[in-house]
Formats: C-alpha cells, sequence, structure tokens
C-alpha cells in the first residue's frame, strides 16, 4: 500500500519505463523483421543454391513466424542470454561488451563537457546582459552546424595539422581511450550543449525578472547571494531536465560520430548490423540504447518528484 | 567470387550519414623521406624488395571482416587478412602465375580423375604435420552446402585420402578450371582435429584458426583490429617475413581513412576508395601504387523483354559512353576504359595475344561518338520511356557513375533514372529476379580472383545460371565454353572463348564501363608490397619490409 503521491508517482515511473522497453523491443523486432533484404545473402554470398540458402534459414531459426522468434528471444534475453550474431556467429554479448566501454566514455565526455561548459555559459549568458549576445551567437553556431561537419574541421585542424590527437579509433587503456575520445566528445558535445545553453540562460533571464528577484536586489542582499539562493535553485528544474535529456540523446548520436572518427563502439555495431539485418545484435544493441534512455528520463523524474515540495505532501 | 562489394552497409551507412567532405588542408605528419616511387601513370604488379626487417606494420581492411574461416572469407577485408595466415594447395604470385604449394605434384590420371601429391615436411602452427587427412577435410569443407566457395566444385564427385600423402578427386565431367580454382580461397587447408574440435568458432574472434602459413592468428579484438604475428617455423625457406606482426585496423570511412593514412598513423591500404585518391596521391608520408586487377564495373541489363532487348538501342548506349571520362573523373585514374564483358586484365597473360585482336576490334566499334549514338537510337524502337538504372545506396563512386551515364544518355535522348536499393535488397538484386522487377539496369561491380574468362563467362551466359539476366541462351556459345570448362589445352580454350566472345558480344546484356586497377597506398618506410590484385590471393604481408 503506497502512503503517498510520491510513492504512487515513483511507482507508476517504474512501470512506465519497463513497459517503454518491452514495447520499444517488440517495435524493433518487428520493424527489422519488415525492413527489406535477407540476412542470408549476406552469410552465404552471391553464389548459392536456393536450396543451401532454405536451409540456413532452417538452421538460424528465420522461418519460423514473427511471434514465435520475438517470444524465444525475449525469454532468452531476460535469462541473459542475447543469442549469437548471424553474420559473424558469435555470441552477441561478446561482440557488445567490448564496445561498451568505448561508447560508454564518450557519452561520459561529452556529458561531462555539456554540463560543464553548457551550463556555466548559460547562467553567464543569463545574469550578465552585455554577454547574452555573444552566448546567443555561439548557441545559433552550435546548433546551426551539424555535428559530422563539426567533426571533420576538429579533425583537420587538431589532428592532421596540428597533429596534437589521433585522427581515428577508440585507443586501448584508460588514458589513451579519453585521448583518443577527446575530438569525438567535443564533437559529440556540441549540438546538445547549445541547447542546454540556451535552456539555461532562458530560465535563469526568467527567474532574475521575478518579483522575489527584484525585492531582494531592493532589500540589498548581495547579487551573489541571490543568484545562489533564489534564481539558480528555482532555475534548476528546466536545465536539470534538459541536461539530462541531452545525456539521453547523447546515446543516439554516436552513431554519426563514431563512423566519422572510426571509433568502433556500439554505434558503429549497430549500424553495420542493420545493413545485415543482423537480428540478434540489433535488438540487443537497440534495447542497450533504448534501456539507457528510459534510465536516464527516469532518473529525471524522480528527481523531479525528490526536489518538488507539493510531490512530497503526504496524503 | 563477383559482386562481393567493399561497400557494405558501414559505407553506405557513412555515405548517408557522414557525407564525404573532405577537409582542405594537407597532412604534416608521417616521414618525409622520399621512398621508392613509382609512376602512378603505369601499372605495377610489385614494388622492389625491401632492405631489411620491420617490428610492426599497421594495414587497414575497409570495415571488419565477418569472419576470417577461409572458404568464408570473400570479402576484401577478410580474405586478404586470413591469406596471411592460412595457405592454399596451390599458390599465385604477383602476375597472377599459379603453381604448386601444399600440393607438390598434381597428376590429371584422366580428364575425370585428379591426383594430388602433399608436401611433406610442412606443419601447422601448434607442430602437427599436415597430411592428406588434412586436405581431403578441408576440400571437403570448401564443398559443404554453407560454404561461400562452393561454386568451384560443381563438377567434383568425390574427395578422397587414398594415401597419407595422396588425394584423389574424381570428376562427373572434365574441369579444367579446378586445379587453378585450388589457388583461391577454394583450396585452402586448416588443421582436420582443430576444426572439429573448435565446430562453429573456425575463424571467429574466439576460435581463431590452425593453418601452415608465414603468419599465425594472434589476437582479435572485436572492433578494435586482429594482429597476426610471424611464424618462425613457415615451412617455405623462399619466402621469409619481414614484419615481425602485422596490426590490421577497420576504418571504414573514405575521410578517416585518407587522413589516417596521410598522417603516417597507418602504413597502407588496399583497394583505396576513389574519393581518397585526390589527397593521397598527393600525400607526403607514403605512395599510391595502381596495378593490374581483374575487377570490373559495368552496366547490366537486368531482366529480358526492356527496351534494351533492341541491340539497336544497346550499340547507342555503348557509343554514347565516354570512358575516357569516367575512368579519369570519377576512378582518379584507378579504372581504365574496358569494351567488352572480359576485361584484357582477365585474360590467361600466356595468351594474351589470342584475345588481343578481337578485342580490339570491339574498341573501335564502341568508341565514343554522340553522333553515332543519336543515329542509332532514331534507327531503334525506344519510344522514350526513361530506363531505370539501380544502384546500391551509399555507394558514393556509383552514384557519381549513374550521374554520369544519366548525362551521357540525355546527350543521345534517351532518359535514365536512378534508383538506389539498400545494400542487402541490391545484394539480392543480383541473384533473385523478382527483386529486379521495374530495373532495366543493374550498376554492378565484378570480382575475379584469377585470370579465368569462364568465371564471369559462366555464370552470364549458360542458361538457368545467377547471372544470366536477360535469359542469354545461345546454344552455340554454352556449348563453346563448357566445351572450353573441359578442355586441358590453354591455347584451344582461348581459341574457343574468343570464338563465342564473338558470337555473345553483339547479343548479351552487359555493358562494360571500366576494368578497375588495384589501388593500393603504403607509407615511405616500406616497400615490396605486392599491388596487383593477386595480393588478395597470396600472403602478401609477408612481402612488406624496410625500405632502407
Amino acid at each position: 500500500m503506497l502512503r503517498s503521491k510520491a510513492g504512487r508517482r515513483i511507482a507508476a515511473t517504474v512501470s512506465g519505463a519497463v513497459a517503454t522497453v518491452l514495447v520499444a523491443s517488440f517495435v524493433i523486432f518487428a520493424g527489422l523483421a519488415a525492413a527489406p533484404g535477407d540476412p542470408v545473402s549476406q552469410i552465404l554470398g552471391p553464389k548459392a543454391s536456393d536450396e543451401a540458402r532454405a536451409s540456413m534459414r532452417e538452421r538460424l531459426g528465420l522461418d519460423a513466424p514473427l511471434p514465435e522468434r520475438y517470444w524465444s528471444w525475449l525469454t532468452h534475453a531476460l535469462h541473459g542470454d542475447l543469442g549469437m550474431s548471424l553474420t559473424s556467429r558469435q555470441d552477441v554479448s561478446s561482440l557488445i561488451e567490448p564496445r561498451l566501454l568505448t561508447t560508454f566514455l564518450l557519452v561520459a565526455m561529452a556529458s561531462v563537457l555539456i554540463i560543464t561548459v553548457g551550463v556555466s555559459l548559460g547562467v553567464f549568458g543569463g545574469v550578465s546582459e552585455r554577454a547574452r549576445g555573444a552566448v546567443a551567437t555561439l548557441v545559433g553556431l552550435g546548433i546551426a552546424v551539424p555535428g559530422f561537419i563539426a567533426a571533420n574541421v576538429l579533425i583537420g585542424v587538431f589532428a592532421v595539422q596540428l597533429g596534437w590527437f589521433p585522427t581515428f579509433g577508440g585507443g586501448e587503456g584508460l588514458g589513451d581511450r579519453i585521448w583518443h575520445l577527446t575530438l569525438p566528445s567535443i564533437a559529440l558535445s556540441i549540438g546538445y550543449g547549445a541547447y542546454v545553453t540556451q535552456l539555461t540562460s532562458a530560465a535563469i533571464a526568467e527567474e532574475a525578472e521575478k518579483d522575489y528577484v527584484t525585492t531582494a536586489h531592493g532589500r540589498g542582499v548581495p547579487p551573489g547571494v541571490v543568484l545562489r539562493h533564489h534564481t539558480l535553485r528555482n532555475a534548476a528544474m528546466p536545465v536539470l531536465t534538459a541536461s539530462g535529456l541531452s545525456v539521453a540523446g547523447l546515446v543516439a548520436g554516436t552513431v554519426v560520430v563514431e563512423q566519422i572518427f572510426a571509433v568502433d563502439g556500439i554505434g558503429a555495431l549497430l549500424i553495420r548490423s542493420i545493413s545485415s539485418k543482423d537480428y540478434p545484435v540489433v535488438t540487443a544493441v537497440s534495447m542497450i540504447i533504448v534501456v539507457a534512455f528510459v534510465l536516464v528520463t527516469t532518473l529525471i523524474d524522480l528527481v523531479q518528484v525528490a526536489l518538488d515540495p507539493r510531490e512530497r505532501a503526504a496524503v | 567470387m563477383r559482386r562481393v562489394r567493399k561497400t557494405w552497409g558501414l559505407r553506405a551507412a557513412a555515405g548517408l550519414l557522414a557525407g564525404t567532405t573532405l577537409v582542405a588542408c594537407s597532412g604534416q605528419g608521417g616521414q618525409n623521406t622520399a621512398g621508392p616511387k613509382v609512376e602512378a601513370s603505369k601499372l605495377v604488379s610489385k614494388l622492389p624488395d625491401p632492405k631489411g626487417n620491420v617490428s610492426t606494420v599497421k594495414w587497414n581492411v575497409y570495415g571488419e571482416p565477418e569472419t576470417l574461416d577461409p572458404r568464408n572469407a570473400v570479402n576484401y577485408g577478410s580474405g586478404q587478412i586470413t591469406r596471411n595466415m592460412c595457405e592454399g594447395l596451390f599458390k599465385m604470385d604477383p602476375e597472377f602465375k599459379v603453381s604448386e604449394n601444399l600440393a607438390s605434384a598434381y597428376q590429371q590420371v584422366s580428364p575425370t580423375e585428379l591426383k594430388l601429391t602433399i608436401r611433406a615436411g610442412v606443419k601447422f602452427w601448434d607442430g602437427k604435420p599436415l597430411t592428406a587427412e588434412d586436405v581431403a577435410y578441408s576440400l571437403k569443407r570448401s564443398a559443404a552446402e554453407d560454404s561461400v566457395v562452393n561454386f568451384g566444385f560443381i563438377f567434383v564427385k568425390g574427395i578422397q585420402a587414398t594415401g597419407p600423402m595422396e588425394v584423389t578427386l574424381t570428376f562427373s565431367q572434365p574441369d579444367a578450371n579446378f586445379v587453378d580454382n585450388l589457388a583461391t580461397l577454394a583450396g585452402v587447408v586448416i588443421e582436420k582435429d582443430w576444426a572439429e574440435k573448435t565446430g562453429d568458432k573456425v575463424g571467429t574472434s574466439t576460435g581463431g584458426l590452425m593453418c601452415t602459413g608465414p603468419y599465425k592468428f594472434g589476437s582479435w579484438q572485436s572492433g578494435t583490429g586482429i594482429t597476426i604475428q610471424r611464424n618462425d617455423a613457415y615451412w617455405n625457406a623462399d619466402l621469409k617475413p619481414r614484419a615481425a606482426e602485422i596490426d590490421f585496423s577497420f576504418i571504414a570511412d573514405d575521410t578517416a581513412l585518407a587522413q589516417a593514412l596521410d598522417a603516417g598513423e597507418i602504413d597502407g591500404s588496399y583497394e583505396l576508395p576513389p574519393s581518397t585518391l585526390a589527397k593521397l596521391l598527393k600525400s607526403k608520408s607514403g605512395q599510391v601504387v595502381f596495378g593490374p586487377s581483374t575487377q570490373s564495373t559495368a552496366l547490366s541489363v537486368a531482366n529480358p523483354g526492356t527496351p534494351l532487348a533492341d541491340a539497336k538501342l544497346r550499340d547507342a548506349f555503348q557509343r554514347s559512353l565516354d570512358r575516357e571520362a569516367i575512368a579519369k573523373v570519377i576512378f582518379n585514374g584507378a579504372a581504365e576504359p574496358n569494351y567488352t564483358e572480359l576485361t584484357p586484365e582477365t585474360w590467361p597473360t600466356a595468351e594474351r595475344s589470342l584475345y588481343q585482336p578481337d578485342y580490339d576490334k570491339w574498341v573501335k566499334a564502341r568508341s565514343y561518338d554522340p553522333e553515332a549514338a543519336k543515329k542509332l537510337v532514331k534507327e531503334s524502337t525506344y519510344d522514350g520511356r526513361p530506363l531505370v538504372l539501380a544502384i546500391m545506396a551509399g555507394d558514393e563512386t556509383a552514384s557519381r557513375v549513374a550521374q554520369l551515364v544519366q548525362q551521357q544518355a540525355k546527350a543521345i535522348g534517351v532518359t535514365v533514372t536512378i534508383q538506389t536499393m539498400q545494400p542487402l535488397v541490391y545484394a539480392q538484386a543480383s541473384y533473385d529476379a523478382t527483386k529486379r522487377q521495374g530495373i532495366d539496369l543493374l550498376y554492378s561491380s565484378s570480382f575475379n580472383s584469377r585470370q579465368e574468362p569462364l568465371e564471369p563467362l559462366g555464370f552470364d551466359l549458360i542458361p538457368e545460371q545467377a547471372y544470366n539476366y536477360t535469359n542469354f541462351n545461345v546454344p552455340e556459345v554454352t556449348e563453346l565454353l563448357t566445351g572450353a570448362r573441359s578442355s586441358f589445352d590453354a591455347k584451344e580454350r582461348a581459341a574457343m572463348i574468343v570464338k563465342a566472345q564473338e558470337i555473345y558480344e553483339p547479343l548479351n546484356g552487359v555493358i562494360s564501363l571500366v576494368s578497375n586497377n588495384a589501388a593500393t597506398f603504403v607509407n615511405n618506410r616500406l616497400t615490396g608490397a605486392v599491388t596487383s590484385f593477386a595480393y588478395w590471393s597470396m600472403p602478401q604481408m609477408a612481402y612488406l619490409g624496410a625500405a632502407k
């Protein structure tokens, strides 16, 4: 028996998240089945006989009806068995594991950039009227320039001309990895970072014009105190939401950036597996992306519950 | 193998997502020492021999291989890597010449019986000796239903170890192509005991390989790279690898590849995408070498009963194409104009003189002449309906060729519309007629592993074959081609094929565009590289070494 409104909301949030993941997994599975192309053509090459293709389809279980195949995938997945890649005959988990760390590090580095640089620029643009124009210009640039253009410029300047960073690859060992992933994480964070800056700056500017802030200034409260105690605290919610959504979106954004920097993370694996209709790999990787997204958004929801005094009131 | 593309999905995706923005700045990295440069204008099969050893060579293949299992390693990258570790019964040299390797001798007992003598003293990496059992087992594996190279075994009736060091093959009909085919992936030998133990994991990152070649399987870090190490106990004293270790990377983005090569972070790569050539030809850190290759690019009439069934319209097409421009503008010199279905590089070297005269006739008859082409269109039954040309989505080269063809067709009054197909559907369209519905022309790249005209012709011109899209069926041609496959006399074979060519060229639906050259980048610190397409059927990395 849940005693509070907050408790009920938490329960609803969590069950909603689980339902989202389930529905997404089925949609991905069915969507892939509906997509054109036959994975067997990739496996056996163009010279195989029709009989050979048919028997390979049977061996891989591709001839079973879709609901049956989905059910079998789901029951195995719940037991931690993600199955075997159709094209490379490897366990899906052994394909994903080494790449997961690379992608996770890339997302983590980009998140740090977005939250530190994005939020502080936003606060700066929101508080200082003189800086507002410059920040708005930067934001406009960040949103307008597509990630792959920024990536190519970054490689051209910092990797090829100056030689400070490698031009490709994910590196080995932590220090080397961070060095390899610096440019990709900058390229990945530009778009979302601009979005966070814009939202932060708008939220701060909006708070700063409210009566209580003007009153506080009038009472002679130091500006720094007003900013910390009033403006920032009240603007935190939209900023937090925007940052969280950006981080969730980053996971999908890695697909493009990994391609350009030839970083073989799960994004690059996903593209390759989709083009060869490698069901087990596509489903597993998509699920990781969906789960990461749902986790982050659920977390934002729960933090909002914690921060909002109205939600905490006992019924 | 034909129509196996390096442009698999990854590249398609790269093309779609990343475009191909080449950054306009020249590389500063790499060494600036002048290595032994070769003229980019002439074709070279091999660079001069190396002067010393190197510890590590970093080489790129386009995209991570799906498997290194020899019988299924038919893509550019997987085949190249595998051939450094696993050897065939016969071997190829940089000029495509085939000779004995793991088979020390062979005897054509009768037209339908072949005896192979297995070389003594060869050891697998684990120290076990090579025996007839391993050979028979490997050949059966190549011939199996789930093997991609099994088409080379269609006439094989039986494979048996008939002695400790002797394997006998029997045939349902004579197959003069068979012995040479044992120099390709179809004739590669792996260790029987090991393969039976390893099962489904042969050639995977966890299972690895067990072969006899100059390099051993080191490690395969999924998503990062494959490392192979020198086999110091290699049986063949004539081939001493100079590089102790080769690290293969999997960059599949044109821009990233060009930058990594130019910066010297990677030493070399085969199969350079045409879009990287402009930058790499100017690179100070290494050289681009063009070599002879048995690959070609053509437009194939995709169905019977299209407007192109009219020979006049096909001839008009042949004369409307400025092949010189296609080779220069789009392939950046990595291709030569080609005028018949067979490319000159596909003719066996020893019989070239027998093929040349008929080919020269076609060069003249199909030279670029828009005026003559316009006249041919007027004389044809063409009613102005747009012809659909299908290409693979994301294949940038194909897209540029298609646009040029479209322009040149427009100039003679023929409308061409370009249709892109998803990579997997495009692959299916090459053998599944239902996927070719509504398509008039299919852009196709052929991929012959050796100099054997019968390999493409057999698939294109014999009734009921996979690539016979227009239901081409001329009994005399069928007879000549099957006759040639059963004749063990090379000169007679050539004469029969040329005779067939005189009959099929005016009738068949392959409009050839260019003969592709192998395009290779090698860092200035290295030399010795095999630069003809024979690299793909050789332990090519064993020839690389220090330039000084």
